[in-house]
């Protein structure tokens, strides 16, 4: 089920916005305008907010503004592809160990399964300009450059396959050549998941120019 | 009217600070069938390395010098009755300060570090990418690290009262001629097996004692540059109140 949700055109995920519910469309790029990083936080407290369970108060708000079911949120966000700066790695275990976590909300990730998928991806289009990527999956998070954290955070959505990625901002101090190579791994995570959405919450400056029109959303949260 | 001010804001801080404290344990409770997984077990794994076998060393060291010091004093204070030295010696370090000792020093070490670690994750915002990812909180970072610090205390007991006796019996022999064959076979003859088993339980539940109340002080970490010191401060404080709570609670039992 789950390595078929990429491919099924109806895995769209809502969101409640001023203008009402916001449904991404498959394969649509979609743009949230900030003014600055905290705003772009700001977008993901409230969409965790959204699918607060009751024991989870005590870490985040609790405010509902999407109508999809709970569990129905839950598994999207599970399973949605959060490509922040940080790559939101956990940061006393390897890249190894944080691309093998699993999942359960909306039930289990096959560990062999992932642990297949990563072997496919470590002889890829995502390791094209590395001789030997075991240091890099080897690595602790803090080891690791701002480019191969994103680069983690990238492989880690391509061994999930997921229906939706919510992109916020670029990772800080890459130089062009590092912008460059790190726009070529987004196209890439695109071009092996052509029906996800995209959303990019950033300033208009982190847009990727090639990559067509997008719809500019007005405030998600209200 | 600023004193009752205080006194309520204390208050509420207390109540909070319980409350969280009962969800953690709730939560661990909870989450028990999870330790099988991959990724929690690799934490358990971790945290019993850190807790129980990074602390053998220091313990060996404590345990014999503390052990023989103990002896020692025990017997010169009963003026050379080798059995009363060596019924009190087992009473009251052996069997009862053994667990407080170790607690102490589990407390110190990895109540602190473990809640320190947990106030950071969630002042890096680490705690809310790993729900968002999916993975259960409470399966993957409270159970694992309760059950550890748990076993972990349990069976550093063992192995301090193992070091107390040697240290006590072996190093008066050593140094001060007792006769060491006779020495373990009073001290062993006396030892009841019910309390140790008792002792053993109550081992278990003081680590995990520990281990809940560092988890709650440092999932409960305010943001702020002293979110983390007061955090691994409560932890500390929080937890040996506990102990002693439950030491006491464990001698009216007795």
């Amino acid at each position: 089920m789950h390595s078929n949700l990429a491919s099924n055109a109806q895995a769209v995920f809502a969101v409640q916005s001023r203008k009402g519910l916001v449904h991404f469309e498959p394969g649509k790029l979609y743009w949230q305008p900030v003014a600055d990083a905290s705003e772009g936080e700001g977008f993901m407290d409230t969409l965790d907010g959204a699918v607060t369970p009751p024991r989870g108060r005590l870490f985040s708000r609790g405010r509902d503004l999407a109508r999809l079911s709970r569990r129905d949120l839950l598994f999207h966000l599970a399973h949605t592809a959060f490509l922040t700066p940080s790559g939101d790695l956990i940061s006393n275990l390897s890249v190894m160990e944080n691309l093998l976590v699993t999942t359960s909300p909306g039930g289990e990730l096959n560990t062999g399964e992932l642990e297949q998928r990563l072997g496919e991806e470590i002889t890829g289009e995502l390791f094209e300009h590395t001789e030997n990527p075991e240091p890099f999956l080897l690595s602790l998070p803090y080891q690791l450059s701002p480019l191969d954290r994103a680069r983690a955070g990238i492989l880690r959505a391509l061994l999930r396959m997921p229906p939706w990625v919510v992109r916020t901002e670029e990772p800080p101090g890459l130089d062009p050549s590092a912008r460059h190579e790190y726009l070529r791994l987004l196209s890439h995570l695109r071009s092996r998941i052509p029906h996800a959405p995209w959303l990019f919450v950033c300033v208009p400056s982190e847009l990727p120019e090639s990559w067509g029109d997008f719809e500019t959303l007005e405030c998600l949260w209200s | 009217m600023k004193i009752c001010g205080e006194a309520g804001r204390f208050l509420c801080q207390m109540t909070a600070s319980l409350a969280g404290v009962v969800l953690v344990i709730v939560e661990s409770f909870l989450a028990i069938p999870k330790l099988s997984g991959r990724s929690s077990l690799q934490v358990f794994l971790r945290q019993v390395y850190f807790t129980g076998i990074e602390a053998l060393p220091l313990l060996a060291a404590a345990a014999l010098l503390a052990g023989y010091m103990a002896a020692y004093n025990i017997y010169a204070l009963l003026a050379g009755d080798l059995d009363l030295t060596l019924t009190v010696f087992r009473s009251l370090l052996v069997q009862e300060g053994s667990v407080f000792i170790v607690s102490i020093f589990v407390l110190a070490r990895s109540g602190s570090a473990i809640a320190s670690e947990l106030a950071r994750m969630k002042q890096d915002g680490e705690l809310k990418a790993i729900w968002r990812l999916g993975v259960d909180v409470p399966g993957f970072l409270i159970a694992p690290r309760v059950a550890a610090t748990a076993l972990s205390v349990a069976a550093l007991t063992v192995y301090v009262q193992v070091l107390l006796v040697l240290g006590g019996i072996g190093l008066m022999a050593l140094f001060h001629r007792w006769d060491y064959p006779l020495g373990m076979e009073k001290f062993l003859g006396g030892i009841d097996p019910g309390y140790s088993i008792l002792n053993m339980f109550r081992s278990l539940i003081f680590g995990a004692a520990i281990g809940v109340v560092a988890c709650s002080s440092g999932l409960r970490a305010e943001p702020g540059p002293t979110g983390i010191p007061n955090a691994t401060c409560e932890a500390f404080v929080g937890g040996f109140a506990t102990i002693l709570f439950l030491q006491i609670l464990f001698s009216a039992v007795d």
